[in-house]
């Protein structure tokens, strides 16, 4: 799996950040200044930073060019919203940011789409006996192709993505169909349930009141 | 709403002596001054030498004249001597009258009673003749007259010979004395006219000289009132505009300093509610991240019990930073219980609750100095205390000092902590009076620190009208002074 450095003093965020991205399989290292950070970006393969800006020894914008340098795509943390310091570390060449509080879902699709658009992330997953390519959007079951429409493959993909979260149907709707409104969640359950016939797993959980799951 | 610029500041606003410009009101003074003054002179001069000329030519003309009588006189006696017919004095009138006349000399003759003997005066005298009556009278008499364009002396007397008698008048044309006034004035229009040209040049430079700096003046606060605070006025000298420079760059320097001050507390406040949305919005993320997590993420009973754990303690965190910023208000509105105290047992107590710490570290702890009486809330100061030998404590390596002290001040007493640390920058001693501001954030923080401690002991020593000093060098150490004033 991908590996995700975390440059972060504040514990209780750090170990956030941690605990999120392992849940959905990624490999994290920690780092709480900013020589520790340097020293694991000098050592380690990393395919991702996350860097907090506020940091003791070297701050996050000291770290940046020695981080870019190696061609290893960063993610700002900013406890500010100003857009003084989302502008300056763009500028320096961070490929995103997100802004204390933030959502786990939202760094993990910031994550995933850094990791897209640096060729980082991984083509496929493996489910049991079922594998997930994304890239030419085929799965296989034993070598053997299981057919979807688009719609069944996207929620797969995104349930894939996001495994061990649970993804609410709403969430799902604006994920998979592009639509923002809360009506229509029947069509979810209607997907998720084909999707379960299909490839005959029973990995994608039902979570009451809340939405579905994959397990992986 | 009226703006405050549109305000009619004076009525003379419209006076013409008002809008007339400052460089050519100095101008026009100096050009009336002069004029006037030139021509009081050209007055005074011209007619004073005027008198004296007149003076001089009625004297002469009165020497003339007696000159003229006495020969007059003594022709008389001669001729009537030598007359035996016994004719009057009147037949010899019209040969006096040629043997003296000239070109501005003229002779009349008049019987007492004002009948005309003989005359050389062809131009008709006045009706009334002020000079004959007094002469009848048996003085001499003489007037001045001016006749058409030209000016006239008539000297009067009474000739008697062998108790006949006449009255001679010499009329003699004094015009030139006149002319030469006139010459005078005229000298002195000339002589202006060039001066004129003179004082106009020096009066235009000099105006200019005077205004320009006003100028200078002008446009300096033109460019403060623009927002340049920093700009000053260079003018030298000692006179009312260079005392006008020296009071506006006073003027100016102290708008300055107050701009400053403000921008400065302005930043203070910007920086508070910054750190004041930082250091809420950390415990927050870190409440909101984990419940979230706990809701939808697949976890196992670890990660249940360290998240709940990082809810707990970031919520309590939360709520020890409301105390505290409460704590801060509420001294602000309520002040301080000062009474009068015994400093040294107050560090001795406050040494008893630190020693452990400090024994724990290796650092150990010195109380000195004079038994003094401090007037002081006790129990708020004896907080300030805690907080500082903590942060000494904290700041000391293991085998260092941490000295609590009392000394007397000047007028005042201070209380001193004083510890051979690590120190701080300058940079760092402006701002940890700051609320929030950590020296060492990361340490400070794993410690529990939130980085209120400090200001909070500033609060409280404001409010004793006390006065807190930080004195540091890196490497060596850090000496903190409570200083209380009018003991």
């Amino acid at each position: 799996m991908e590996k995700i450095l975390i440059i972060e003093d504040e514990e209780p965020i750090s170990e956030l950040i941690k605990l999120n991205l392992s849940t959905v399989g990624y490999e994290t290292l920690t780092a709480s200044d900013g020589e520790d950070g340097l020293n694991h970006i000098k050592n380690g393969n990393v395919d991702l930073v996350i860097l907090d800006i506020m940091l003791p020894k070297k701050d996050g914008y000291q770290l940046l060019p020695f981080i870019i340098q190696r061609n290893i795509p960063v993610i700002l943390v900013t406890a500010k919203d100003g857009l003084g310091d989302r502008v300056k570390g763009l500028n320096m060449g961070a490929d995103d940011y997100i802004v204390k509080p933030f959502e786990g879902l939202e760094l993990l699709a910031r994550v995933r789409s850094v990791l897209r658009r640096s060729g980082k992330q991984k083509d496929s997953f493996n489910l049991d006996d079922i594998e997930i390519f994304l890239q030419q959007r085929k799965v296989l079951r034993n070598g053997n192709e299981i057919i979807l429409t688009p719609k069944e493959f996207d929620l797969l993909r995104v349930l894939a993505e996001n495994r061990n979260m649970v993804m609410s149907r709403e969430k799902l709707l604006q994920m998979v169909w592009d639509y923002d409104f809360e009506g229509n969640t029947r069509t979810v359950d209607m997907h998720i349930q084909r999707l379960r016939d299909k490839l005959g797993t029973g990995r994608i959980k039902t979570i009451y009141k809340l939405g579905y799951r994959l397990d992986g | 709403m009226v703006p405050a610029e549109s305000k009619q500041y004076t009525s003379l606003a419209t006076d013409w002596m008002v809008d007339m410009s400052f460089r050519l009101k100095i101008f026009l003074l100096c050009i009336t001054v002069y004029i006037l003054t030139l021509a009081a002179t050209c007055i005074v001069i011209t007619e004073s030498s005027y008198q004296g000329l007149l003076k001089t030519e009625v004297n002469r003309c009165l020497g003339e004249q007696s000159s003229i009588y006495s020969t007059s006189v003594l022709y008389l006696i001669t001729n009537l001597k030598q007359d035996e017919i016994k004719t009057g004095i009147e037949s010899y009138g019209q040969r006096l009258v040629d043997m003296f006349r000239s070109e501005d000399i003229n002779i009349e003759l008049l019987k007492e009673n004002g009948e005309l003997v003989a005359s050389s005066y062809a131009d008709s005298s006045p009706a009334s003749r002020d000079e004959l009556d007094e002469a009848v009278k048996g003085s001499r008499s003489y007037i001045l007259r001016t006749i058409g364009d030209k000016h006239l002396i008539y000297i009067s007397e009474l000739i008697e010979v062998n108790g006949q008698k006449m009255l001679m008048t010499v009329i003699k044309d004094i015009t030139h004395v006149d002319r030469q006034k006139a010459n005078l004035y005229l000298f002195f229009m000339q002589f202006g006219a060039v001066g004129m040209v003179f004082v106009a040049l020096i009066t235009a430079v000099m105006s200019k000289y005077v205004t320009r700096r006003i100028e200078v003046l002008s446009g300096t606060a033109g460019k403060i009132a623009s927002g340049s605070y920093g700009e000053r006025v260079e003018i030298s000298g000692n006179d009312e505009i260079a005392a006008l420079a020296r009071q506006f760059n006073t003027m100016a320097y102290e708008v300055e300093r107050r701009i400053d001050e403000l921008e400065r507390e302005g930043e203070r406040k910007q920086r508070f509610i910054d750190n004041l949305t930082h250091e809420l919005r950390t415990p927050l993320t870190s409440i909101i991240g984990y419940s979230d997590f706990l809701i939808s993420a697949k976890h196992d009973q670890a990660a249940f019990h360290k998240s709940l754990g990082y809810i707990n303690s970031e919520g309590n965190r939360m709520l020890i930073m409301v105390n505290r910023l409460m704590e801060m208000i509420l001294l602000r509105k309520n002040g301080v219980n000062i009474e009068k105290h015994k400093a040294l047992d107050l560090l001795e107590e406050t040494a008893g609750v630190m020693r452990a710490k400090a024994e724990d570290k290796g650092v150990s702890l010195v109380v000195e100095g004079e038994a003094l009486e401090v007037s002081l809330d006790r129990d708020m100061m004896k907080g300030v205390l805690i907080n500082l030998v903590d942060n000494a404590v904290n700041a000391s390596k293991a085998g260092g000092t941490v000295t609590l002290g009392i000394s007397k001040e000047g007028r005042g007493t201070c209380i001193y902590v004083k510890d051979q640390g690590k120190g701080m920058e300058d940079s760092e001693i402006t701002r940890v009076l700051e609320p929030f501001y950590r020296v060492d954030k990361s340490r400070s923080r794993k410690q529990g620190g939130l980085g209120l401690g400090l200001s909070i002991c500033s609060e409280i020593v404001k409010a004793h009208q006390a006065e807190l000093k930080i004195e540091s060098k890196v490497g060596e150490g850090t000496v903190v002074t409570i200083l209380f004033q009018n003991n």
